[in-house]
Parts: structure tokens; sequence; C-alpha cells
């Protein structure tokens, strides 16, 4: 299997850390706390839930204030996160005749415009109902408002893989640039708190203690959060040839299905991400044992100790951290996220731990402060209760 | 409900929908068609009649818009079915 040869030039992200990659860089050395999420307009919890939110995003002040009356909060992160880090580079590379694509993950889309629509009509009447509204009741409605604000003509493409929706548009990504289709593609994903979302996840899967806790001993559930990570990728080629700065190659990149098992666990059992650990390391030309560190998608459920199993086993040796235990978990938006961080982080040749300390799980080899690691690759890692799992290796540039 | 208050809520909410489509506030008048003077779309138009409905508790039928082209005739139809539910 020949390795991709794609290179992250460009990225950008908002999320409960900040607005741009600068802004991760002194964020993640300190702890995060969800923040109490609601009053929501229709609908409400018997108890207060927390996440983390969005935070210091003024859509205004970023987008402007032409055409964002009618646009969700979900297209906002999404135009903000594209406003923030690829403006000029779109506007550039389109003068030149090169239209980079879009390929954005999410779970849910604006679930939350679709909800409030729905509540809207039932509470007050389908006459009530803003018209205008229902342009975002599609999952696709996010990018498609980006391809009309950056006057895409090319690849538009929305990934709904769930909570691997992300990674599912990286992988979709990478795949139509080795196949010749485009020069470069703007990939990641995005994902909004909202009451709809958190109705899902309110059955046994929300934090008992309103604490994201990942590789806990005792697993309590899930924090939500919300935001949006997006990257520039295209050939290193490409990079090369025009001077292009370079964030991060991407070094391999692989994803397989692995269902939960029957019986009494309903857990996948792991296989798959050993396969996608051990494909994007041959993508890559290296061993496991050439990882230097790896951020993994643990979100303190009960998930977690199926991660932590594959990666006792395959990478014994490298520290392991988890955004999520600032970040939350952004759905849609949660390993695009997780590759911003894990790139501030490489380039900064440090660790970012969870940042706090509590019993974990003694075969994780977790990371709680920060540290100093002057990295070579590190394996950003996917398993979702869904079954998707996948592997992204960086390599420091 | 008078028709000098209603109109204000009509222009109002035109004025907002129209400093999002950047439409120079010197065209939003009472007199102006909308579509083709005031330069708004449809859609607007539809969420104008959705927001009246809803504020007075009206039901405007869908024979009536062909008619609302300006904010004085949307002012007059909006106290017509205002007066009629009574």
């Amino acid at each position: 299997m020949s390795s991709p040869s794609f290179v992250i030039t460009a990225a950008s992200q908002i999320s409960a850390l900040g607005c741009g990659i600068g802004a991760l860089s002194e964020a993640l050395t300190k702890p995060q706390q969800p923040v109490a999420i609601g009053p929501f307009e229709y609908h409400a919890f018997d108890e207060p839930v927390f996440g983390y939110k969005v935070n210091g995003f003024d859509p205004e002040a970023v987008l402007g204030k032409k055409g964002l009356r009618t646009k969700d909060w979900a297209t906002k992160l999404l135009l903000g996160t594209f406003e923030l880090g690829f403006k000029e580079q779109i506007a550039q590379r389109t003068a030149a005749g090169e239209c980079p694509g879009f390929a954005v993950g999410t779970m849910f889309g604006s679930v939350a415009s679709i909800g409030d629509f729905l509540s809207e009509s039932i509470v007050n009447g389908v006459h009530a109902v803003n018209p205008q509204a229902f342009a975002n009741t599609v999952i696709n409605a996010p990018t498609g408002n980006a391809n009309i604000r950056y006057e895409n003509r090319t690849l538009s493409a929305t990934i709904a893989n769930g909570f691997g929706s992300s990674f599912g548009a990286l992988v979709y990504a990478v795949d139509y640039l080795r196949h010749g289709y485009a020069d470069s593609v703007i990939a990641g994903g995005f994902d909004e708190i909202s009451y709809y979302a958190l109705l899902g996840l309110q059955i046994n899967k929300l934090s008992s203690n309103n604490l994201i806790t990942p590789f806990a001993q005792t697993p309590r559930g899930l924090c939500i959060g919300e935001g949006c990570a997006l990257f520039l990728i295209e050939s290193a080629e490409r990079a090369e040839t025009f001077g292009i700065p370079v964030l991060a190659p991407i070094a391999g990149i692989a994803s397989f299905f692995d269902p939960p098992q029957t019986g009494a666990s309903e857990l996948p059992g792991g296989e798959g991400l050993a396969r996608a650990i051990q494909e994007a390391c041959d993508q890559a030309g290296i061993t496991p044992a050439q990882i230097s560190w790896v951020a993994s998608d643990a979100n303190g459920t009960v998930l977690d100790g199926v991660e932590a199993q594959v990666l006792q086993s395959i990478v014994p040796h490298a520290p392991v951290t988890s955004y999520k235990s600032r970040l939350g978990e952004c759905m849609g938006g949660a390993q695009a996220l997780t590759v911003a961080c894990a790139i501030v982080d490489i380039n900064a040749q440090r660790i970012s731990g969870i940042q706090a300390d509590y019993p974990h799980l003694v075969k994780t080899n977790l990371v709680t402060q920060t540290r100093f690691c002057d990295a070579s690759y590190v394996l950003i890692t996917m398993l979702t209760c869904e079954g998707y799992c996948g592997a992204l290796i960086l390599k420091r540039s | 409900m008078e028709l000098v208050e209603i109109k204000t809520a009509i222009r109002a909410l035109i004025t907002e929908i129209a400093e999002d489509m950047e439409i120079p506030a010197e065209k939003i008048v009472d007199n102006a068609l909308f579509i083709k003077e005031m330069g708004l779309d449809s859609m607007a138009l539809l969420e104008v009649l959705a927001t009246m409905e809803k504020k007075f508790g009206i039901t405007i039928p869908e024979t009536e818009f062909p008619t609302i082209s300006t904010i004085e005739k949307c002012a007059v139809t909006v106290k017509k079915y205002i007066d009629l539910k009574g």
C-alpha cells in the first residue's frame, strides 16, 4: 500500500478553548470546566445540564453583519472557522484558478434548527414558523452556506458518520486528493450543543458528575461539547513546489468498522482500531514502536476501556492524552478538534495532558500534566460507539 | 390596534431584514414596492407575514399575499384581520 503524501498547510478552529489555532497554544495548558447549558427556547431538562460551550466567538465580529440574520449557530460556527483560517487562502487560490473543495463532517448538522422549526409549528402553529428558517433544516445546510459565501464550485461534501464524522471527512478528503480530483480540500467537522442532541445522549450517556474523565477507572459518562476544526489539505509535492509552509504532514490515515458485539458488553472488540493503527503505520512507513505519543478519542465512557486495551497492546510505550477532557465530546467535530490540538502540541514539542487527576485505568499511560516531548510521529485514534474506528498519524513538520 | 402601530412593527422588521441584505435605509419607505423597489425577496416577505401572524395572533389567507406589496398595504391587511378577529 502506497503512503499518502499529503500535508496540512493551514488550520482553523473554534471551540471551548477559544477561536483560531493560536488560541490553543495557551488554552491547552490549562484545565477547562463545563458550564451550564441552556435555557432552550421550547424545552427544558429537569436537572441542569453542563457542557463545553464555544468560548469567545462573536459571529458578527468575524463574519460581518450581512447575511447572518437567518443563519443558525451551527452554520455560524462553520463559517467562522472558514473565515478565521482560510478566507484569504480561498480567495487567492480561486483567483489563481485552483478552487479548494470542502469536505465537512457533522453528526447532527443543524438538528437544533430542525427541532426548533418543528417545535415552533407545534407550540405556536404552522403559520408562526419563519419560512427562512426552513433552509437550515438539512444536515448539509452549513456546508451549503459555505459554498455560497466562498463561491465554491467544486467538491462540497457533508459527511455524516455519527461521532466519527470529522474523521470521515478527513478520510474522504485524502481519498479525493489521492484520486487527483482536486488540488486541495478544506476538510474537518463541527457540531453544536443543542437540546435535541442532549436528549439522545441523556439516556445513560451523560456524565453523572458533569465532568468528562477520559480513561477513568469508573466511567461516568461523557460531557457534551461543541466546536469546529478545519484543515487545508494538499499534496506534499504541491506544497513544496509552491513553497507553501506545512503545518503537519499526514503520514497515514485509515479507518475500519468494528461493530459492537452482541452479548452483555455490547462493545466493539477493538480489532478494527488495531487494524487501523497498523494500516496507518504501514502507510507512514513506520512501526508502532515509533509512535511518540497518542491523542485518543477517550471521553469518559465504557468505550475507553476498549481503546485502552488496544493502545496497551500496540503502543504500550506511548504516553496518551485526550483533548476531550477540555473540549468535551464534540460529536461530529471531535476528531478534527483533536487533530487541531495535536498539531499545536507536536509543533510546540509537548503533550498537553488531561489537566486533571483521578483514578484511571492502569493500562493507560495517561498524561495528566503538560510535558515536553520532541515527537516525530503522533497517533490520533478514533473509536466510536457506532463501531467506526480510525487512526491518523501526524508527522512533525 | 392602530394602523400606525402595525406599520411601525412591520417597518422595524423590514429594516432588520434590509440591514442583513445591505439594502440602503432610504429605500425603506411605506409605499415602496417590496421586491421591485426595496430589493427584498419572496422569502423575506413570507417571514414578514409569518411574524405578523405570530405577533398579532392572526391568520392571513394566501389569497391576500399578492396584494401585500408595500409596508402600507401590508399594514392595512394585518389590521383587517386583527379587526376580524375582534
